[in-house]
């Protein structure tokens, strides 16, 4: 009686209708940490500069125990909710709040350490945590 | 013409097809609270024909703090006296339960020897990258 495009629709509103009470946030800040940038730098022999060519301008510089640490950063970040109040708009003139949501974020953070004469020394990128996921339940 | 218009609209209803497409459109409609694009910007704008005029071996403190203005902050290390700029640019876009936040910053970092003259310049423009995007998942 229902063709496979009414199929689809009917599909497509009740995953809508699902969903809706759903709520997925992401933020993401800089561009990702490439390890395989590093491979280019010389020890004793790359300059700042072809430090900055590699990966960019630094986010913060320090003083380290033998010359400046540049410090890179990324960060990215999930967030899920679900509404399970949503559902009963359709009965309740007033939809009550009933929130689920958890929120995972993860920071890499590379680490570029320079020699008194401002040339490279070495670099320290942490292990990459777990990617973070969109999950809703808090518990 | 009143007559033949209300028998259009009789016969569209007794359609299966076309009352499943109204009633998709209407909870579409519904659904579709809106969507959004938001874009928040701090500090200004590095322009490339100021950044040219900071040339190593010659351009003092004062000079570049005409061009750029007081740094955000100054950095001591190894001997150097750094001013740091910065700037940000975030875009956020939005649409029923999904929505992303893309951050990206550069940075100009003004190295100056004991003098006070410009001994080295690094510039990164992540900021360039920042997309609005709506789908979190993914990269």
């Amino acid at each position: 009686m229902v063709g496979l495009f009414g199929k689809a629709g009917i599909l497509g509103v009740l995953l809508l209708v699902s969903l809706s009470g759903c709520d997925f946030r992401r933020v993401v800040v800089n561009d990702p940490l490439l390890a395989d940038s590093l491979e280019v730098l010389v020890p004793g022999k790359s300059t700042i500069q072809d430090i900055a060519t590699a990966l960019g301008a630094p986010d913060e510089i320090e003083e380290g125990a033998s010359g400046m640490v540049f410090r890179y950063r990324y960060g990215d970040s999930k967030t899920m909710r679900v509404n399970f109040g949503w559902v009963l708009r359709v009965l309740l003139p007033v939809a009550p709040s009933m929130n689920l949501g958890r929120g995972e974020g993860a920071t890499y953070i590379l680490h570029v350490a320079l020699r008194p004469d401002s040339t490279f020394d070495h670099s320290v990128i942490q292990p990459p945590p777990d990617t973070p996921h969109f999950w809703f339940w808090p518990f | 013409m009143f007559w033949k218009s209300q028998a259009g609209f009789s016969h569209q209803w007794r359609n299966p097809r076309g009352l499943l497409l109204l009633a998709s459109l209407l909870v579409l409609m519904t659904l579709a609270n809106g969507c959004a694009f938001v874009r928040g910007e701090v500090g200004e704008p590095f322009p490339e024909d100021r950044l040219q005029t900071i040339e190593k071996g010659i351009t003092n403190r004062q000079e570049v703090a005409q061009q750029f203005g007081a740094p955000d902050d100054i950095v001591q290390a190894n001997g150097h006296e750094i001013f740091h700029y910065r700037r940000f640019d975030s875009k956020l876009g939005w649409l029923l339960f999904f929505s992303r936040l893309n951050i990206g910053s550069d940075h100009l970092w003004v190295f100056f020897n004991p003098q006070g003259i410009v001994d080295d310049v690094v510039f990164g423009n992540r900021t360039k990258n920042v997309d609005f995007q709506i789908w979190p998942f993914g990269e």
